[in-house]
């Protein structure tokens, strides 16, 4: 049984594909279409996940749409409704918009992919606790979804076990802890749906001296609830997030491109601390209610490992699973395996230990884009010596472009579209943060370890394969690599299983047996606001616009200097 | 040649001027329908829910909402709604 997930007209459009079960392919269109993000209908992901499934359209199922629409637009009418007549400008924006796409999913899906089959709408946070739950490794655990909104909802909490979900409570709109999130996003400059990871790492560079200005904006109950005082906000009628109110409270917005404050940190840290504050609150009473041991998240907001880890720190969860694209990517995915495993009843046998579900290339489309390029290319069979000559280079603070297999779902790479570069001196932090990815340097960069070394490094609670998780170094470590530890002490870590990833996993203990530390800094592969690269082609170009030194794709190996 | 170069010239720009007209008119009239639909349709609705609005204050101490409609229904899946 093929049943295709979609997610789109929002951010982050994606398409997955179920077959009798299994996850055979997911990827996100930004990858395809070059636009980070993107919201569009995800055409080309979908194809892809045809033909890596080698299906026709015909041979779905079922299609499943990661929400309901016209719940959605109710929601979209009571913003008016509620704000009327001061939202007649963002009327006038967007009603074309539903009219002309976000109402008419039906046909468009019919109309895009000649498709005339059935079509399922699984409810926004229905989707993110599918995903969140049925791909887990657990038979029985607590569910909470934390996002901006779906339809109504904007936090749900519920249960799974075997193959069924059932969510308990919600909170709706516009009580909201990602769009609080958003709000002080693009009050400090940064963009909306995608750059809330950089508030996240700015907050460890202040103190949460406003923690107190939060508590009058996010009001807490004490069932662990929530309600959020709007006349702070402004994002119900207009295109901005806050309102005088806010700015009274905090000072004027910063625009984008000025220095930060430490007003400005300590705003980031603030907000952290009260997000923080408010999950756990209700991570502990779910877990009490529940009297689970296991946890699983989804939503934008469990992007925050920051976050993630002190749930699982200071809660009575004992184990926490949060698949890769645990933002509204991942809702094509919730959606078709809510499709599969609980509509129409294909017992759960997925696991999700790998984020690799993306396209692969193999050495001749791999050749064919280096001849086209230009580059003096050379290709190593031998693999020890292909990675012995890498991690020699690594040692040289050399920089280098990894391009190996299928690429990741979801917004982090993990060791398939990767930079990687040798944690162990201070100054590549910055040479990263400067001269490759061009970006703010309060960034962290993360690292990747082999799991079954992970805690001689780090104070690591459970493994993080997907790098949702923070844990704190060790103190050699930060003697020893500081290019990977935050400024709280912390570092956004990824734990590598050799089944999961041989060749890097061999790629860190050579690394290892020449440095003593057999770590390295990974961080995506792609170029300042541009999605990860997916065909070699991208990866090649990257390579070149971003001055790496090294560039290996499979076993093709490319230096700067020689070409 | 001149005059048939002209007249085709003329011709195109009457052309792009229907277009134009046309599109123009499109925006004005569709732009138009949404600002009546907005002041006529929701305005009276908006007035009387925000009105009722001020007689069911919220609660102060609570956020939850028991959750519903989310059974596993193959055709209640395939509503939009």
């Amino acid at each position: 049984m093929n049943i295709l997930g979609i997610s789109a007209l929002y951010h982050d459009s994606s398409a997955a594909l179920v077959q009798n079960g299994q996850v055979v392919a997911a990827a996100q269109e930004e990858r395809f279409n070059r636009k980070k993000n993107t919201e569009e209908f995800p055409i080309e992901a979908i194809n892809y996940c045809i033909q890596e499934g080698n299906i026709l359209f015909d041979d779905l199922e079922a299609i499943a749409f990661f929400e309901k629409p016209f719940l959605k637009f109710s929601r979209y009418l009571f913003d008016h409704l509620e704000t009327w007549p001061l939202s007649l400008q963002t009327f006038l924006k967007k009603t074309p918009h539903w009219l002309e796409e976000r109402l008419n999913i039906h046909e468009l899906i019919e109309d895009k992919l000649a498709y005339t089959g059935k079509i399922y709408f699984i409810k926004h946070h229905l989707s993110h606790a599918s995903a969140a739950f049925l791909p887990s490794p657990f038979e029985s655990a607590a569910i909470m979804t934390i996002d901006g909104v779906g339809e109504w909802a904007t936090t749900t909490i519920g249960r799974g076990q075997g193959s069924q979900i059932q969510i308990t409570k919600e909170i709706h709109y516009p009580h909201s802890l990602g769009l609080l999130y958003t709000t002080v996003t693009t009050y400090l400059g940064f963009g909306a749906n995608g750059e809330e990871g950089k508030t996240m790492g700015l907050a460890a560079l202040g103190e949460p001296c406003y923690f107190n200005h939060f508590k009058k904006i996010l009001h807490q109950y004490e069932n662990g609830s929530f309600r959020l005082d709007m006349s702070y906000f402004a994002f119900q009628h207009k295109n901005r997030m806050w309102s005088s109110k806010w700015v009274k409270m905090f000072g004027p917005p910063r625009p984008a491109g000025t220095p930060f404050t430490q007003h400005h940190k300590n705003i980031a840290a603030s907000l952290q601390k009260i997000i923080e504050e408010t999950v756990i609150k209700i991570a502990r009473l779910h877990q009490k209610e529940t009297g689970e041991k296991n946890l699983c998240l989804a939503g934008g907001v469990t992007l925050n490992c920051l976050l993630n880890a002190k749930i699982l720190e200071q809660t009575d969860f004992e184990n926490i699973f949060i698949q890769p694209a645990a933002g509204d990517a991942g809702g094509s995915l919730g959606a078709a395996l809510y499709a599969a495993n609980c509509l129409h009843h294909v017992p759960r046998k997925y696991t999700m230990t790998s984020a690799s579900l993306g396209p692969e290339f193999h050495d001749r489309e791999i050749e064919r884009a280096l001849r086209a390029s230009d580059l003096t290319f050379k290709k190593i069979e031998d693999e020890d010596e292909l990675l012995s000559h890498v991690a020699h280079l690594l040692t040289e603070n050399k920089i280098v472009g990894w391009f190996q297999g299928r690429m990741e779902f979801g917004p982090r790479a993990l060791g398939r579209r990767s930079i990687l570069a040798s944690p162990l001196s201070a100054a590549m932090k910055d040479t990263l943060n400067h001269r490759i990815k061009e970006r703010e340097d309060f960034q962290p960069f993360a690292p990747i370890v082999p799991q079954e070394l992970a805690s001689k490094y780090f104070e690591t609670m459970s493994p993080s394969p997907f790098m949702l998780l923070t844990a704190k170094a060790h103190e050699h470590t930060r003697i020893k690599a500081p290019a990977i530890v935050h400024h709280d002490g912390t570092s956004r870590l990824q734990t590598l299983e050799q089944s999961e990833n041989a060749r890097l996993h061999r790629l860190l203990m050579k690394f290892g047996e020449v440095t003593g530390t057999p770590i390295l800094i990974n961080t995506s592969f792609n170029g300042r606001g541009e999605p990860l690269v997916c065909h070699p082609n991208e990866a090649i170009a990257c390579f070149l616009k971003n001055h790496l030194d090294v560039l290996v794709l499979n076993n093709y190996f490319v230096h700067a200097r020689s070409s | 040649m001149l005059e048939r170069i002209k007249a085709f010239f003329s011709r195109l720009h009457h052309i792009l001027t229907l277009i134009f007209v046309r599109f123009l008119l499109q925006k004005v009239l569709s732009t138009l329908l949404m600002v009546l639909t907005y002041f006529f349709v929701l305005g009276p609705t908006a007035l009387f829910y925000q009105v009722s609005r001020l007689f069911k204050p919220h609660s102060e101490q609570n956020s939850w909402i028991e959750a519903t409609g989310y059974e596993p229904d193959q055709s209640k899946a395939r509503r939009q709604s």
